[in-house]
């Protein structure tokens, strides 16, 4: 049997070079490779006549050159090379850019099989730069072909190869991975037909029947792991009850605001969750600016005065820097310690916080993942506030909830996930949802502009700038690769420093950077030192710059509407009139 | 494009997303809890999501613990998913 741990770099056809290309890809395995789909299909298996062609449609026919390539040369770097073909029903243009080499590859009285897109032109049927080949050969057309999502460097052939041969290894070997009871109840495709059928279907159908056993198995699992994991905190039901004395109301009375209906809706459910003796496990959604934070501070609040101890734990060091500072404000004089526990502090503030931490001296506990660390002991955790879950994850929610005994957990996130689909991947949690914003916040504008607008954008920044403002601007991650996404920040932060904005302070922020560097950037821009501050996502995670109050956001078209939902939240989130705008680099239809 | 610079609600751009890009893009790269699928596309797929929960709910209900036999499968399934990065 094939070991499906194997190095892809032994694999025939790969090496060290291509390696390093599917290892970017997150190849690095047969096992990976194997289990890498193609991300959609061209059926090049149904030839059609020339005169059944359809305008817009991908096709393959079978046809016969007629005379030889007509190359017109349109100027210094375009040549098209032009290549009439007939077949019983008709003819049809071939055309190439800049192919010199085709010249005499096609030879007369031989049959071809060519595959592209269709343009009907004048009544005349075209094809760009079509695959072709001969028609007694069979290897890049005549049969459902496989494309894979794919980096640069990388042809679709050579990957298509390299999983040829990798299916080759494993051939008929691999283990079944579902009972056999549940692929006979379901009718589902053993495991092996299913990887080859998804990689290189025979027919649609087979297509059809591979990819619903391999969804089937992939959602199946997720389930499973949900499900064992909600058992998990069911078996141990006996949690806190919070004391009906410790009321919510009595810091809500001392804030100085008033709280949304939403959020105070919210609050009654979490409210009556803690004083419950079944242990909370909510999930709090609410856009950015809709006052989670403050939702968690009540929460906390409320745990102290019980008794007992809160963390809240949030994805970055700038932010939990900021929820202390909100903390410490809003509880000032409500005799609770909090502290901060975050990676960057020094070992001496540590060790004292661990040890005030373990004998109740400290209330509240705000910190990164740091918080996580096996040293990090309560002395008796009630309440879990996990901030921006997305970050975080189940594994993590565990890890700290094991530091009490069942204590109540609240699940923070900004991504809001449409509430059928929460419930599903959400199965062990129940739902709360934030969905009205205060009334102090002002709509976001939001203007999508095409880079032809880039000066007036450029012009209102400036404006902006000197009345005082400040700007975010946002570039798009090309990719799962830090170092290209700081080339591109950088690139438009040397075009700024130096030529655009040189009258203002530039400065620039990526995920190359350490984290002490990043947090001195973001608390220079906080306290205004910066105007321009041109970023990668890094800043995704809320941050409370209240005086910026236009964020560019470069290629947006790159980004999930969702993202630029959460991004766009970032600025503004005081009173200032909010301008945002997209840059439409490349044409872009779909939305 | 469209939608975001005419709606403010979180939600109808997040169903509208999911819609247009599929899971897999829904919540940008590199930062969410949500798993990463390999094949499948949760507003494509949504209806069998739906009855694998059923299906999974059945054992589970069954065999809390994935002890028996038949389910040995399933029990290195769901073992296999803590042990990688578990991010479900």
């Amino acid at each position: 049997m094939a070991d499906l741990e194997k190095n892809i770099q032994y694999i025939k056809g790969v090496g060290p070079n291509r390696a390093t290309l599917l290892n970017k890809l997150g190849i690095f395995s047969l096992k990976d490779l194997i289990t890498y789909f193609p991300r959609e299909y061209e059926d090049r298996g149904n030839a059609k006549k020339i005169a059944e062609l359809v305008d817009g449609e991908e096709s393959l026919i079978y046809a016969y050159p007629v005379g030889r390539i007509n190359e017109v040369r349109i100027r210094k770097n375009l040549m098209i090379s032009k290549l009439i073909v007939r077949d019983e029903t008709g003819s049809m243009l071939v055309t190439w850019y800049n192919q010199s080499y085709l010249k005499n590859i096609f030879k007369p009285n031989v049959e071809y099989k060519f595959y592209g897109k269709i343009s009907r032109k004048y009544g005349r049927p075209e094809m760009n730069s079509p695959v072709y080949e001969e028609k007694s050969l069979n290897k890049n057309t005549g049969k459902i072909i496989p494309i894979y999502p794919l980096t640069y460097n990388l042809s679709q052939n050579v990957i298509r190869k390299i999983i040829e041969t990798g299916l080759e290894e494993v051939k008929n070997s691999l283990e079944e991975t579902l009972p056999e009871y549940i692929l006979k109840k379901y009718n589902l495709y053993d495991y092996n037909t299913a990887i080859h059928q998804i990689h290189f279907p025979e027919s649609f159908e087979k297509f059809k029947l591979a990819r619903n056993r391999l969804v089937f198995e992939e959602l199946f699992s997720m389930q499973l792991a949900l499900l064992s994991l909600k058992n998990r905190y069911e078996i141990k039901k006996q949690g806190i009850e919070f004391s009906k004395d410790a009321k919510m109301s009595e810091i809500i009375d001392k804030l100085p605001f008033k709280l949304t209906k939403a959020q105070l809706k919210v609050l009654e459910e979490i409210d009556k969750d803690m004083e419950n003796s079944k242990p909370m496990n909510r999930l709090l959604q609410g856009d950015v600016g809709s006052g989670k934070t403050v939702v968690a501070l009540i929460s906390a609040y409320k745990a102290v005065k019980s008794g007992y101890q809160a963390v809240i734990m949030a994805p970055t060091a700038i932010l939990a820097t900021q929820h202390l500072e909100s903390f410490n404000e809003l509880l000032s004089d409500c005799n609770i310690k909090c502290e901060l526990l975050i990676s960057g502090i020094s070992k001496k503030k540590k060790d004292d916080i661990l040890k005030r931490l373990e004998n109740g001296e400290i209330d509240i506990l705000i910190g990164t993942h740091a918080v996580l660390e096996e040293n990090v002991k309560f002395k008796n955790l009630g309440l879990v506030v996990t901030d921006e879950q997305h970050r975080f994850g189940v594994r993590q929610r565990s890890l700290i909830v094991e530091k009490g005994i069942n204590p109540d957990v609240l699940v923070m996130t900004a991504t809001p996930i449409p509430r059928t689909l929460a419930l599903i991947l959400y199965g062990d949690l129940d739902i709360s949802i934030i969905d009205e914003l205060p009334p102090n916040r002002k709509k976001i504008e939001t203007y999508a502009v095409t880079k032809s607008m880039e000066e007036r954008v450029n012009n209102f920044i400036a404006k902006n700038i000197e009345e005082g403002r400040q700007c975010y601007i946002v570039c798009p991650l090309v990719e799962e690769n830090e170092e290209i996404n700081a080339k591109s920040v950088m690139e438009i932060y040397e075009n700024y420093k130096n030529k655009v904005f040189k009258q203002f302070r530039v400065e620039y922020l990526h995920g190359k950077m350490r984290p002490k560097e990043k947090d001195e950037i973001m608390d220079r821009f906080k306290n205004g030192d910066i105007d321009i501050l041109v970023s990668t996502t890094v800043i995704e995670v809320g941050v409370n710059v209240p005086n910026s109050n236009i964020m560019v956001i470069q290629n947006a078209e790159r980004f999930g509407l969702a993202q630029l939902h959460q991004l766009r939240g970032r600025v503004g989130r005081r009173r200032i009139s909010i301008l945002l705008h997209f840059k439409i680099s490349r044409k872009f239809s779909n939305y | 494009m469209k939608v975001i610079s005419q709606t403010n609600d979180g939600f109808i751009i997040s169903e509208k997303d999911l819609e247009l890009r599929g899971t897999g893009e829904f919540f940008g790269t590199k930062q969410h809890g949500i798993p990463e699928f390999k094949i499948a596309n949760l507003f494509e797929d949504v209806s069998m999501l739906k009855q694998v929960q059923g299906i999974a709910l059945e054992i589970i209900d069954k065999d809390p613990l994935l002890e028996n036999k038949e389910n040995i499968l399933l029990r290195k399934l769901v073992d296999d998913k803590f042990k990688n990065r578990i991010e479900i």
